[in-house]
């Protein structure tokens, strides 16, 4: 189904034009979402979030974006709530957790990643990658995880982050040589 | 002696990578190498049962919730009558009645017996 067709189904309700929806982009929502959570099942729980917030605001889509773009821009942005959810959390359990009542929480270890992407003998090193990743300021992780990670092109990310192509690039350099330094310190560390 | 130095400082800068360097570059360039995933089977029948659930009618969800005090007052109300109805439909009630009308009746002097 076009998009045209498509939008204005799914503004009807219908369930048919629903289901195509989620056939079209299941793959790639539940791929954007993992490679910001790390893990299969919370990043199916928020991948089903996302169909359900399109089906939910497709009324307030002005067609301004491509439907496809305004879909991973849901993506990223139930990501990063999620992501910031537990970033809170375990500010929190810092304190909880030295008093002994609570485990800490978000902490990117190897046995805690379930990312099908990653072959096993790279369990580790995606751990470290992952934790160097997570560790960056929002935007630049999510420049650097749609380009590099995901592939896009610099365009589309500058689509989905609504930057400018030069904003993009930015942070991308920016997100590198700050990997960089910590991967180094990581590895020194360990040498 | 001088010149010695230099040719070790200069087997330094050409000297291969060290250690940590490779694992910096070997964890970047991973980043490029996660292949993407899908998500487990009958994915897309959950969110179809999920948004089910989400647009049942809410008449039917909320009726119950909407409604409960004339609910409860009509609750009420039938426990009141089915009281009333066997209060007055058990043998005793007449009898009960009637003594408490004499009762009345001696009080204020207006029994047969005073009165006649």
């Amino acid at each position: 189904m076009e998009d045209e067709k498509l939008i204005e189904s799914l503004r009807q309700g219908s369930q048919l034009a629903f289901s195509q929806l989620i056939d079209s982009y299941q793959n790639r929502v539940f791929s954007t979402c993992l490679n910001f959570v790390y893990n299969t099942q919370d990043a199916e729980d928020l991948a089903q979030e996302v169909f359900l917030e399109v089906y939910r605001s497709i009324g307030k889509f002005k067609g301004d974006a491509k439907l496809s773009t305004w879909i991973y821009r849901i993506s990223v942005s139930k990501s990063l709530e999620h992501i910031r959810k537990f970033k809170r959390k375990k500010r929190s359990g810092t304190l909880l957790s030295l008093a002994g009542l609570q485990e800490a929480g978000w902490d990117v270890k190897a046995n805690e990643i379930d990312h099908p992407g990653v072959q096993l003998e790279n369990k580790e090193r995606a751990a470290t990658l992952f934790r160097a990743i997570a560790s960056l300021p929002e935007s630049q992780r999510t420049a650097f995880t749609l380009n590099k990670v995901e592939g896009r092109s610099y365009q589309e990310v500058a689509e989905l982050m609504e930057v400018s192509l030069s904003s993009v690039e930015a942070l991308i350099f920016r997100a590198r040589k700050n990997l960089k330094k910590r991967l180094e310190n990581h590895y020194k560390n360990e040498m | 002696m001088a010149s010695k130095e230099k040719s070790t400082n200069s087997e330094k800068m050409n000297e291969a990578p060290h250690d940590w360097e490779k694992e910096v570059q070997a964890t970047l360039e991973l980043a490029e190498s996660i292949q993407a995933a899908e998500p487990s089977p009958f994915f897309k029948e959950r969110v179809l049962a999920r948004l089910d659930i989400e647009t049942e009618p809410m008449l039917k969800r909320n009726w119950l919730r909407r409604n409960r005090l004339a609910i409860a007052a009509a609750v009420l109300l039938l426990a009141v009558n089915a009281f009333t109805l066997l209060q007055y439909s058990s043998p005793e009630a007449p009898s009960q009645g009637a003594e408490g009308v004499e009762a009345i009746a001696e009080v204020y002097e207006m029994t047969l017996d005073s009165k006649y």
